[in-house]
């Protein structure tokens, strides 16, 4: 399935020639969860990601769902 | 440490030792325990009664990080309660390092005479005449300051809008490269400070006579440990050295909680060209800076110098709530307008949150059309013009929606909310709503327990204690001058621990995290009993009616918590 990501923050770092207006496309087993998008884009758990899906904030054993779009963050605190 | 205590009404200075009963206070703390015991809670904020006072966190002026923050407090013209603003840059170092405990400015000068407060670097207060300087604006007058005082100064000083005791004013504080670009924006502190007559405040930056620290050595090794907590942290050590405050841009739309369009929506079509990451992207092409070190021994260094297309200065620095009240709340989605709105804004010495939210409403209200960023820079130079709108617009958002009969005003006790929508962030919701403080962006911000996956905050669960718990904790950080940016780490063990190693260490004592909660609760109880005593209730303590009935696209949610909720955040 297919699942488009936007990265913020220094994950984009992960993506060689990362285009801020189009993000990434991912080509994905059915059933992928959060932490297998994490994988397949080689983001290290030390950073913290944050990933949401229509303006909720998923899990690490959330499945994503086909066509979805995901925007991954680090996490932020007010300021 | 001591009180320098100035008295308007005659310029008579006294220097005194700290009374006991303010002994290991500072900051925040010092200052709402200063306003209880002293104020008259239903005195007239910008007349005589009124005191306003300036206070260095508990670790100002030592050599713990990010400890450089200068609180300043009075009771609020904009929301009558009582008030304290925090401010960044270089002065609440400076404070702390020439032994000022907190500088009290009371009475208030002749109607037609300024002053000017000067310290020097041995500790000697003087008032100054200053009707040379009155109508400046806040950059040429750090300018001319510099060059009759010297660069090694540290300033906090008022605009034409705290001259004109609008409510909104703010006080601007110099940064590390002497720009007046920091500010004591929320609450019309400026106001006060105007009313007293009092147009800047001075400090020679280079005292040495900080409170001898007990155990130095524990205290330099806490401070490492706590430096480098905050380093290692992904918030303070990747997002806002790269990308500042405006890093929250991407996120809080995401999430669809960015008022927009004077919170008619909760997500900013325009959003991404106004993100953290778009304006590294633009600065990085046009020679702009961002990484930058703002203020006194920071090592987050999330400032940013803004650049216009030919790599001029604009601003500096350009902060996530002015990204949002003068971009996506009024519908603009140019960073080179916003900036040029934030520049005006610190020159003008006004809080450029009070200052969007005002536009808004009126934009709201049909006056001028939402994105029409020409507008809202003509309505700004309005408040220096001191034209009747410029007045209205300077007195803050509910004088603006009085004035054009518009009826949605996202205030609470008077003062706008801040970049996070109450019906998308349940647990902000109720800080807006019952933060002594009125609704503010730093008060008890929950938003971090949203990302780590902690708490929903579409759902009315745990707010109320996610509020009370962000607000004891802000208390002493606030207290202590600490950075709220770097805050965050005190929720880890390592820095937790080591923030009370290094509180212990200086003070020579052997307090729990625990006894900083108590402290905190303390606070707050003081602060909600002055608030009580000026006339607020607990009706006071809700958010407008509109946050309750307009739901909020893309959740389509309104304010669940209820009054009785609410009412239950300070039973500690």
């Amino acid at each position: 399935m297919r699942v488009q990501i936007k990265l913020f923050s220094v994950l984009r770092d992960y993506v060689s020639d990362y285009d801020p207006e189009k993000g990434v496309a991912a080509d994905l087993p059915v059933g992928a969860t959060v932490s297998d998008v994490l994988s397949h884009l080689g983001i290290p758990m030390s950073k913290v990601p944050v990933v949401i899906c229509n303006g909720r904030i998923l899990q690490a054993g959330d499945t994503i769902q086909p066509d979805s779009t995901l925007n991954i963050f680090q996490p932020v605190a007010g300021g | 440490m001591r009180f320098i205590r100035i008295n308007m009404n005659n310029q008579e200075i006294s220097v005194e030792p700290v009374p006991s009963q303010y002994l290991g206070l500072g900051g925040r703390g010092l200052i709402s325990l200063y306003i209880h015991d002293h104020v008259a809670p239903t005195c007239d904020p910008l007349g005589p009664d009124n005191t306003l006072l300036f206070a260095p966190g508990l670790l100002g002026g030592t050599q713990l990080i990010n400890t450089s923050r200068i609180a300043v407090g009075a009771k609020s013209p904009l929301t009558g309660t009582i008030k304290e603003s925090n401010a960044g840059g270089i002065f609440g170092d400076a404070a702390g390092r020439l032994g000022i405990t907190a500088i009290i400015i009371e009475g208030q000068a002749h109607q037609d005479q300024f002053w000017l407060l000067k310290v020097d670097v041995d500790g000697e207060a003087r008032l100054v005449p200053a009707n040379e300087y009155k109508g400046m604006r806040t950059y040429a007058l750090v300018e001319t300051l510099f060059e009759s005082y010297g660069s090694h100064n540290a300033i906090m000083c008022i605009g034409p809008a705290g001259e004109q005791m609008l409510h909104a004013a703010s006080i601007q504080s110099t940064d590390t490269k002497g720009r007046p670009c920091r500010a004591a924006g929320r609450g019309g502190l400026g106001a006060v400070m105007g009313s007293k007559g009092l147009k800047a405040i001075v400090l020679d930056s280079g005292g040495r006579a900080t409170d001898a620290i007990a155990d130095p050595e524990a205290f330099e090794k806490a401070a490492k440990d706590f430096a480098r907590a905050v380093r290692s942290n992904p918030f303070s050590g990747d997002v806002l050295p790269k990308f500042g405050t405006a890093g929250l841009v991407a996120p809080v739309n995401s999430m669809g909680g960015f008022p927009s369009y004077n919170a008619t929506k909760g997500v900013f079509e325009g959003w991404e060209k106004i993100s953290g990451e778009h304006m590294a992207e633009l600065m990085a092409k046009r020679g702009g800076k961002t990484g930058q070190q703002g203020c006194s021994k920071c090592v987050i260094q999330c400032s940013n110098e803004f650049v216009d297309a030919r790599g001029k200065y604009v601003t500096s620095s350009l902060e996530y709530e002015t990204i949002w009240s003068m971009g996506g709340m009024i519908g603009i989605d140019d960073l080179d307008t916003i900036a040029r709105l934030d520049f005006l804004c610190d020159d003008l010495g006004i809080d450029t949150m009070s200052t969007g939210v005002g536009m808004a409403v009126a934009m709201d209200a049909g006056h001028k059309s939402f994105g029409d960023g020409q507008a809202a820079i003509d309505m700004v130079e309005e408040i220096a013009k001191g034209t009747e709108l410029g007045r209205v617009l300077g007195n803050g958002p509910e004088a603006v929606g009085r004035y054009f009969h518009h009826s949605r005003v996202p205030v609470v006790k008077g003062q706008s909310i801040s970049g996070y929508d109450p019906r998308a962030m349940q647990g902000n919701a109720v800080t807006y709503a019952t933060s002594p403080m009125g609704a503010d962006h730093t008060a008890g911000n929950v938003v971090a327990e949203y990302v780590t996956g902690k708490l929903d905050p579409l759902k009315t669960k745990g707010q109320v204690a996610a509020s009370r718990h962000h607000q004891i904790i802000m208390v002493v950080v606030d207290s202590i001058g600490l950075c709220i940016l770097a805050s965050h780490v005190l929720s880890t063990p390592e820095g937790g621990q080591a923030f009370i190693k290094a509180i212990n260490a200086k003070l020579g004592g052997t307090l729990e995290l625990t006894s900083l909660t108590e402290l905190g609760i303390r606070i707050l109880k003081a602060e909600r009993a002055f608030n009580r005593k000026a006339g607020f209730t607990k009706k006071d303590d809700r958010l407008p009616r509109f946050f309750y009935e307009e739901p909020l696209p893309p959740h389509n949610t309104v304010v669940q918590i209820s009054g009785e909720d609410m009412d239950k955040t300070f039973e500690f």
